[in-house]
């Protein structure tokens, strides 16, 4: 690929300026004091109506505006050496907008079309952008980034991960402590005080169904802006929502014994607990059943049904647990 | 203000014969600023000191034509006109390299002669559209792809005979395309709108290699469970070009970061396989696949872990039991036997494990059914499923 700087018009905007330059120092020579100025006036104009009616094929329902802005800022970006706006890809804004600690007052955003951000003006209303180009007015900054594409969070043990393993030989304290962290996020007891880790698979999507309207962005936007939250939002998302499936997966598993979870007697099997989960996270699906055990604990749940995700589907993919006739700590049950 | 939109709209409409319109305005456009430029020289002679560039014909010219001829041959090759001129091709020029510029630095092209072809296209039809051959490996990393991806088309696209496109149109409602008979596997695209993703409706065949828990928590591995899998839209045969059936679904489906659409596919198999599993006990599986229990194994596998062995460090407490007996076992000297005789109530097993397993219905026909079912009421995606081979089970390491 080809560095942008290189692909630069360079020439074009040269050779513009020496013939301006040109013109201006004959005129001046003719003493033609308003010609000089007319020449500037039309050459202005003529570049802003070209760039105008060419952008036309890039977005062609860009205001007037629009178009003399990402005009100037084309001009400034190519003698000043810096993109002409900030890139909005995979929910992540480039150039580490949210770290900076003036961000810039007046900007264009061009979001591709797997992500969305949201917008908030100086009275704290918020307004959500889709794909394409867009500008930051004064006084307006990004809120939040959000991907659209299908996102997959995996939250506990991961793959070939003891939990309950002791720090191993070579192992450093970083990746213990990690793993440690990992194991303690998703760790119940049963009701017979047995240790059960799970690990889960939470698959979601942010698009939204009409492809038009996104509302669930602007939900999760203030619900994040609660706490004082900016940025790029999947993390914090993936994060509040391996937390609330955690704690209701705690709250099910603490109501019956090892014996009967793994058995499954009156609804309590690892598959019913996930069939429950489901059937919170998405209560718009007439196709899931809630069972009747689950609805003790679900106020989890509902904080993650209140976002109103257009898609969330959460799968297990292992579960660890402590066989009590074993002396020695190991897995039992672990899978993929 | 909307009617100056909507002029400009019209006027600037992706159309062959209006590019090449277009095309021939600008040529007048250019001559008559041109002529605007001679005209100023010839009244106002801004550069006076400067001569025209035009070279003039013999002094003794008589004829009245040919005067008024060199006149205004002069005037339009004078210095003035030429130079204003040539400012304003390089200003039109500049302009159209900005604008290809900030579309190929925001779209992340590999060339920025990908965005000035496409502009040309679109402005004058002098440049073909952009074409884009889906049989070819890597397409969607092409610049094409990217443009024809984020900003839309004019652009064609050149498809296999079984392939479908997931597309946006100008509105942002999401369609299903598929070629026209006769069209060569070509679709073409109108401005505006933009490709989602290719995909086929030809069968797709996936073997896999999973490992999965059952009901009873125990690790189970499959191997060489092929699947054939294939999308239903031939409902749809009769009116091939445009399908509406579970457009939107299929992109949500699809917008994954995966990098085919196959390898999503498998990978929701793959979890929907290891949540049917994990809605099966030992022995359904185990009737299923016809496997015999191994001897050494069959009292174990019969309960659940946490019932293998009985834990009487509680028995203190909740039983009346002379302590010689834990003494004993503590010894190795208490019977199995024995303790049953004493403890009655402890053989009862809960009821799920003293009840007769039924026979396992058609585990295949039960896995397909589920699937299917998945894919329909969580994704509302229409999609043939079809197990070729069941494959093996195996049990923690057992067969």
């Amino acid at each position: 690929m080809q560095s942008s700087s290189k692909q630069a018009p360079y020439f074009y905007l040269t050779i513009s300026g020496i013939l301006i330059l040109l013109q201006i120092i004959l005129f001046a020579l003719a003493n033609e004091i308003w010609q000089i100025l007319l020449l500037i006036v039309l050459a202005a104009l003529i570049v802003y109506m070209n760039f105008h009616f060419l952008f036309f094929y890039i977005q062609s329902d860009a205001s007037l505006f629009q178009n003399v802005f990402f005009a100037n800022r084309m001009i400034q970006s190519i003698f000043l050496r810096r993109n002409a706006c900030l890139t909005v890809k995979n929910g992540e804004v480039d150039q580490d907008y949210f770290l900076l600690s003036t961000k810039p007052r007046r900007a264009g955003i061009y979001i591709e079309s797997d992500s969305a951000v949201v917008v908030t003006d100086t009275k704290g209303s918020l307004r959500s952008f889709g794909c394409g180009f867009h500008t930051l007015q004064s006084g307006e900054q990004l809120s939040a980034s959000f991907p659209l594409n299908m996102q997959t969070v995996n939250c506990g043990p991961q793959k070939g991960e003891n939990p309950f393993a002791r720090r191993k030989a070579g192992e450093n304290y970083t990746s213990f402590h990690a793993r440690q962290l990992r194991a303690q996020m998703v760790r119940s007891l049963t009701a017979d005080h047995q240790d059960i880790y799970p690990s889960f698979t939470i698959r979601y999507c942010l698009r939204p169904h009409d492809g038009i309207e996104n509302e669930s962005i602007l939900t999760i936007t203030q619900f994040l802006s609660q706490s004082n939250f900016n940025g790029a939002a999947a993390p914090e998302l993936a994060t509040f929502l391996s937390k609330q499936i955690s704690a209701y997966w705690a709250l099910r598993v603490q109501q019956a014994p090892l014996s009967a979870l793994l058995s499954g007697v009156d609804g309590n099997s690892f598959y019913n607990i996930l069939q429950d989960i489901n059937a919170l996270l998405n209560p718009v699906n007439p196709s899931i059943k809630l069972s009747v055990s689950s609805r003790a604990a679900n106020s989890h749940l509902i904080e993650i049904a209140r976002l109103k995700i257009p898609y969330i589907h959460v799968y297990l993919d292992r579960v660890w647990y402590l066989d009590v006739n074993h002396s020695v700590q190991e897995e039992i049950s672990g899978a993929a | 203000m909307k009617q100056i939109v909507g002029i400009r709209r019209a006027f600037l409409k992706v159309d062959t014969q209006a590019g090449y319109l277009r095309l021939a305005l600008c040529a007048i456009s250019l001559f008559i600023i041109w002529s605007l430029f001679a005209y100023l020289n010839a009244i106002a002679n801004p550069l006076p000191s400067l001569p025209a560039l035009w070279p003039s014909t013999s002094q003794d010219s008589t004829s009245l034509a040919s005067d008024l001829l060199q006149d205004i041959l002069s005037n339009y090759f004078s210095v003035f006109s030429l130079l204003n001129l040539a400012l304003l091709l390089v200003l039109i020029k500049a302009a159209f390299s900005a604008a290809a510029f900030l579309f190929s630095q925001s779209l992340i092209l590999a060339e920025i002669k990908s965005a000035q072809r496409y502009l040309l296209s679109c402005l004058f039809s002098v440049r073909d559209y952009p074409l884009l051959d889906c049989s070819a490996p890597d397409f969607q990393k092409t610049d094409t792809w990217k443009i024809l991806a984020q900003v839309g088309g004019p652009g064609y696209l050149l498809l296999e005979p079984d392939h479908f496109v997931l597309a946006q149109d100008k509105n942002g409602y999401v369609k299903l395309v598929a070629p026209q008979d006769g069209a060569d596997n070509i679709v073409f695209f109108q401005q505006g709108e933009k490709i989602i993703q290719v995909f086929t409706t030809s069968p797709q065949k996936h073997t896999f290699q999973l490992q999965g828990m059952n009901k009873t928590g125990r690790l189970i591995g499959w191997r060489n469970l092929r699947i054939s899998y294939n999308f239903n839209l031939a409902g749809n045969d009769n009116q091939p070009h445009s399908i509406d059936t579970s457009a939107d679904a299929l992109r949500q489906f699809f917008s994954q970061t995966n990098p085919t659409w196959e390898v999503q596919v498998e990978e929701m198999l793959e979890r929907e396989i290891r949540a049917f599993l994990l809605n099966n006990t030992f022995i359904e599986i185990r009737q299923a696949f016809n496997m015999e229990k191994p001897a050494s194994n069959q009292t174990n596998h019969s309960k659940p872990a946490s019932h293998r062995f009985h834990q009487t460090a509680h028995h203190g407490q909740l039983y009346p039991i002379p302590g010689r007996f834990f003494r004993w076992q503590k010894q190795g000297g208490f019977l199995r036997r024995r303790r049953r005789s004493l403890l009655p109530e402890l053989r009862v097993m809960p009821a799920f494990e003293r009840s007769p397993e039924p026979p396992a219905a058609n585990f295949k026909d039960e896995l397909k059914k589920h699937l299917i079912g998945i894919y329909k009421t969580i994704y509302n995606i229409p999609i043939n499923i079809e197990i070729e081979n069941i494959g093996e089970i195996q049990f923690n390491g057992e067969n």
